[in-house]
This record gives C-alpha cells, sequence and structure tokens, in this order.
C-alpha cells in the first residue's frame, strides 16, 4: 500500500462465529489529522482498533500503519506508534519510571533518552509527583494519565486511541481531554485515531469525523462538512432579556431559519444552509431591534448529525 | 518483511529480565522458597530424628533428590502455567503487544525466565545436596552432575508443556491445574495404561524425568542420552505448539 496515508484500512472483515463485527471497512486515516472515529456500540470501532493494535486478527482485508501490514509485520508497523487501547493495566510492582524504562527499552531506546523522556512525559501528563510510586496504588484515571504517556514515549508519529476516556469519572475525563489537546498542540507532525462514543469528547478533540454503523463506514470526513450535512442545523441564541414572542416572531422571518423555540433563557434557531449562510444570519440577528448577548451553534451539533446517520442506516 | 534477530533477542532479554522481576516481586517465590526449605529441613533432619543418619553420599543423593521431578513440576506449575495466561487475564498485555515486538519474541521471554528461574531453584537444591553430602559423609556422589544435566533437560520439557496450557488457558488458576493433573495425573495413568499392554513407555515425559533419579545409582548412558532427548524434545514441540497458538490468540 502506497496511498500516503499514515493509517489504511483496506476490506477490513472481523467475523466471531456468524457475527459479522466489521464488515468490508475501507478507510484511509488523514496524515496530521485527529480523527475521531463514532458509531454506537458494537458498530466495530473497538475492533478495528484492535486488529490496527495486532491485538485481534481479521478475518479478512488488511490495515497498513505508514504502509506496513500489522498482521504480516507489526513489528515495523508498530514502530513510531503510541497506543491506548481502553483502560490497560500495568505490572503493579513497577513504578512508572519503571515501567517507561521497560517499555522504552524494548523499543529499543537508550537509557538516557529514556530517563530524559520520561521526565518530560510525566511532566506532560501531571504525573511526576508519583514517578517512583508502586503503579498498584494508583487510581484509574492516574492509571489512564500513565497510559497515554506510554504512548508518547519515543515521541511517536501515530496515536491510536480506544475510547480513551471510558470508564473514567467526570474530572478524570476532563483531565485526559486536557492532555489529548496538549498533545495535539505540541506536536503538529501527529496524526491520532481515536475511537469514542462521546460527542462532546470527539467535537472538542477532533478535526476529522469517521462514523460506522454494523462494521461499515458511513461517512468520513472534516468536523465541520460532516456537521454542516444536514437537514439542519441548531444555532443557540441568547437574548440579554429573557425572551419574548416579539423576538420568535423576528428571528423566525430570517432567512433559512426553518423554526425557533424557546429553551430557558436561550432562543434555539433551527436553521438550513452553510457556513456562509450562519455568517449572514448572524449579521442580520444583531441588526434586530433587541439585544444579544451571544449566539453559537449548538454543541449537539455532531450528535445531531451522529443519529441522523444511524437512523437512514436503519 | 524485515527482521532483525539480534534485536528480537535483545527484546527477548528485556522482557525476560521483567518477567524475572515480576516473579521476584510476587508471592510465589516466598512460597516455593518455603515449600523447597521445608524439603531440604526434613531430609537433613529427619534420619537424625529418626536415630540413623547417613553413611554413604548415595543415601544423601538418594533421599535430597528422590522427589526431584515433583518439585521441578511444581516450581513449572507456580512458574512457567501462569506466565502468558495471566497477562491477558490481567490486562497487560493491551501495552506489551501494541509494541513494536512480535509475539514469539514475548513467548521466548517468558519462556527463558521461566525456565531460568525454575533451574536456579533446582541449582539450589543440588547444591545443598552436595554441600551437606560432603558435610556429613566426607564426599558427594559422582553422578549428581550429570543428574543436574538431566534436571536441566526435564525442566525445560516441563516448563514448554507448561506454557503450553498457559497460551491455551483463560484463567491462571486453570493453566495451573490443568499442568499438574496432565503431569501428574493423566500421563502417569497413560502410562501405566500402556505398561499393562506391554507398549514402551519411555517417550513420556514424565517417564523420562525418573532418570535425574535414576541416574544416581548408575544407568547406561544411551539410556540418559535417549531420555534427555526426550525431555528436550517435549520442550520443543511444546514450545513450537505453544507459540503457534500464542500467535493466533486474540485480544
Amino acid at each position: 500500500m502506497s496511498s500516503g496515508c499514515p493509517i489504511e484500512f483496506v476490506n477490513l472483515r472481523k467475523e466471531y462465529g456468524s457475527f459479522v463485527a466489521v464488515n468490508n471497512l475501507n478507510l484511509q486515516i488523514q496524515k496530521n489529522s485527529f480523527t475521531g472515529l463514532l458509531g454506537p456500540n458494537g458498530a466495530g470501532k473497538s475492533t478495528s482498533l484492535k486488529i490496527l493494535t495486532n491485538l485481534v486478527s481479521a478475518t479478512s482485508g488488511n490495515v497498513y500503519i505508514y504502509g506496513h501490514d500489522v498482521a504480516d509485520d507489526p513489528k515495523t508497523a508498530l514502530e513510531g506508534v503510541g497506543t491506548v487501547v481502553e483502560t490497560p493495566e500495568f505490572y503493579l510492582y513497577l513504578t512508572p519510571r519503571e515501567t517507561f524504562r521497560y517499555i522504552g527499552e524494548i523499543i529499543g531506546m537508550g537509557k538516557e533518552s529514556i530517563a530524559a523522556q520520561t521526565d518530560a512525559i510525566l511532566e506532560k501528563v501531571k504525573m511526576t509527583e508519583w514517578a517512583d510510586a508502586k503503579l498498584g496504588t494508583f487510581s484509574k484515571g492516574m492509571r489512564q494519565r500513565i497510559s497515554l504517556g506510554l504512548a508518547l514515549i519515543d515521541d511517536p508519529n501515530v496515536i491510536i486511541l480506544d475510547e480513551p476516556t471510558s470508564g473514567l469519572d467526570p474530572r478524570g475525563m476532563a483531565e485526559t481531554r486536557e492532555i489529548l489537546k496538549n498533545i495535539r498542540n505540541d506536536n503538529n507532525d501527529l496524526t491520532v485515531l481515536m475511537s469514542s462514543h462521546m460527542m462532546h469528547e470527539v467535537s472538542d478533540l477532533c478535526d476529522r469525523i469517521a462514523i460506522i454503523h454494523h462494521g461499515t463506514l458511513m461517512v468520513h470526513d472534516t468536523f465541520d462538512n460532516v456537521i454542516m450535512d444536514r437537514d439542519a442545523i441548531v444555532l443557540v441564541v441568547k437574548p440579554l432579556d429573557d425572551p419574548e414572542p416579539h423576538m420568535i416572531d423576528a428571528i423566525s422571518a430570517l432567512p433559512n431559519v426553518i423554526g425557533v423555540e424557546r429553551q430557558g433563557g436561550e432562543i434555539h434557531v433551527r436553521f438550513k444552509g452553510d457556513r456562509r449562510d450562519v455568517a449572514a444570519f448572524y449579521r442580520e440577528l444583531a441588526g434586530l431591534d433587541f439585544p444579544i448577548c451571544g449566539m453559537s451553534e449548538s454543541t449537539n451539533a455532531l450528535e445531531d448529525r451522529y443519529l441522523e446517520l444511524i437512523k437512514e442506516s436503519k | 518483511m524485515h527482521i532483525d534477530f539480534s534485536d528480537d533477542m535483545r527484546q527477548a532479554f528485556v522482557i525476560t529480565r521483567n518477567e524475572i522481576k515480576k516473579f521476584m516481586s510476587g508471592k510465589k517465590i516466598f512460597l516455593f522458597g518455603i515449600l523447597l526449605t521445608l524439603v531440604i529441613v526434613l531430609n537433613a533432619a529427619m534420619p537424625y530424628l529418626l536415630g540413623g543418619g547417613y553413611d554413604y553420599p548415595i543415601e544423601v543423593a538418594k533421599n535430597f533428590l528422590g522427589m526431584i521431578d515433583l518439585l521441578i513440576i511444581l516450581a513449572a506449575v507456580m512458574f512457567a502455567a501462569t506466565t502468558i495466561v495471566s497477562e491477558y487475564e490481567e490486562r497487560t498485555v493491551l501495552i506489551l503487544l501494541t509494541r513494536p515486538v512480535r509475539k514469539w519474541v514475548i513467548f521466548i521471554g517468558k519462556l527463558i525466565a521461566s525456565f531460568a528461574i525454575v533451574s536456579v531453584f533446582m541449582a539450589i537444591m543440588y547444591v545443598f545436596t552436595a554441600v551437606y553430602s560432603v558435610a556429613v559423609t566426607g564426599s558427594v556422589v559422582g553422578e549428581i552432575g550429570t543428574s543436574f544435566g538431566l534436571c536441566l533437560c526435564a525442566v525445560f520439557g516441563v516448563c514448554g508443556f507448561a506454557m503450553l496450557l498457559s497460551t491455551i488457558a483463560k484463567k491462571s488458576s486453570t493453566a495451573s491445574i490443568m499442568t499438574l493433573v496432565l503431569l501428574i495425573l493423566v500421563l502417569a495413568i497413560i502410562g501405566s495404561l500402556l505398561q499393562e499392554q506391554g507398549i514402551d513407555t519411555s517417550w513420556l515425559l514424565i517417564s523420562a524425568m525418573g532418570s535425574i533419579y535414576r541416574v544416581l545409582s548408575g544407568i547406561p548412558i544411551d539410556s540418559l542420552v535417549y531420555d534427555a532427548g526426550v525431555m528436550i524434545g517435549w520442550g520443543v514441540v511444546c514450545t513450537a505448539v505453544g507459540l503457534i497458538l500464542f500467535k493466533k490468540r486474540d485480544l
């Protein structure tokens, strides 16, 4: 394979008895993208990523990392790849520093390089304080931070994350997202593929979206294109004062508006149009005769589109 | 596919080192240490407590090493039988298999670690036997070195067998029990049934392991070579089958 894409799924199929978990999946992950792999439970996200990380073998088809077939040559394919699959357990008798040394040595890093990177990475994942404590004493959130740190060892150019916040409490989720954002901001030459079923997480982190259902790819595009390709988007308008009927009427009369409803102190506008239409809408909204203190796109935009797609496929 | 054998062996060594560290930090090593101490103390003290003692080195060797095959099996059950399956059970396999390392390298690294730890325990037993023999009888039986050599062949065979079961089993406890029952009970039953039918059973692992003890009384060299070959053969075949199954094993 020589498409130049860091990650490629080619006609991938995985069967568990009569159940088809992944059905002829073809997907190319763009270089330097942060791609969110979405899908309902049982859609084949985790199975695809486990095949990609050499944990599960495919029934047929192939997965490639920088052109190397993971099944045929996992050692070469997984070089320069950081992974976090679910919440892995660690060797509880080791400390984070010893774990980094172990993995660093397996990868073939020198002692000095391991030591230098361990300190830098532990700082990045905010675990410096616990560098020499036994992992057996760590909470799930702390272990997940160590696992994210391990994915960063030896400066990978591809990171694969399978539901990295699964099972974490809200604080743990927020911390993990923060670390992922920092990882992304710190390295422009990095391709990340992350499976999740948390829309806000994907909205927050990803610039590209791939949605799979019944093991088949339904859509793969930039985040903006995916959410704009809907029957309607929802724009949230916050008037300075409580919404009143005349405000609703005024907004309803604006172009491309197909529905308006009051929700608490906000007005939710169902809108049909592209980015230019949205910009024009905001301009006209500002010209109305009542003060507006906030305008934004609904944070549920991705969820709306996702549900539309899943519904269509049924 | 690019194969860098020296790098693979370097990785196997790293895995071996970590595995030994794992054994050293666990309770099993402590338990087996107690068991070995008990065997040594009983063999050293019991004859004197019963009013007897040791007059000849052969008596010391036969008493101390009389149950060496059982000790090898117990050590393999404790260390080798859990080494692969525990990675799946404890989900640590997620951080190992997702690295650029071949599965056979992981398997070999763990086999070497199991072989090393069981061999060290057996070496302790042999060293103590020799030292004690010299201390109480003034000499040591000449065949003790050959017996230790055969013991190492048996360690390889039994560890290979235990690791094969470790590759198949879903739980550490299952792998341990299966190893123990198959080696001590099932193979023994098969052996005696075959013997009743007049069929040669020298190819069975536990039959060949008997030479570790029999050598102390002196048996022909060609028989020793055959028994050593049987034990190594079991190790090689079980390792090969274990490797294939491990490569095919999914999460």
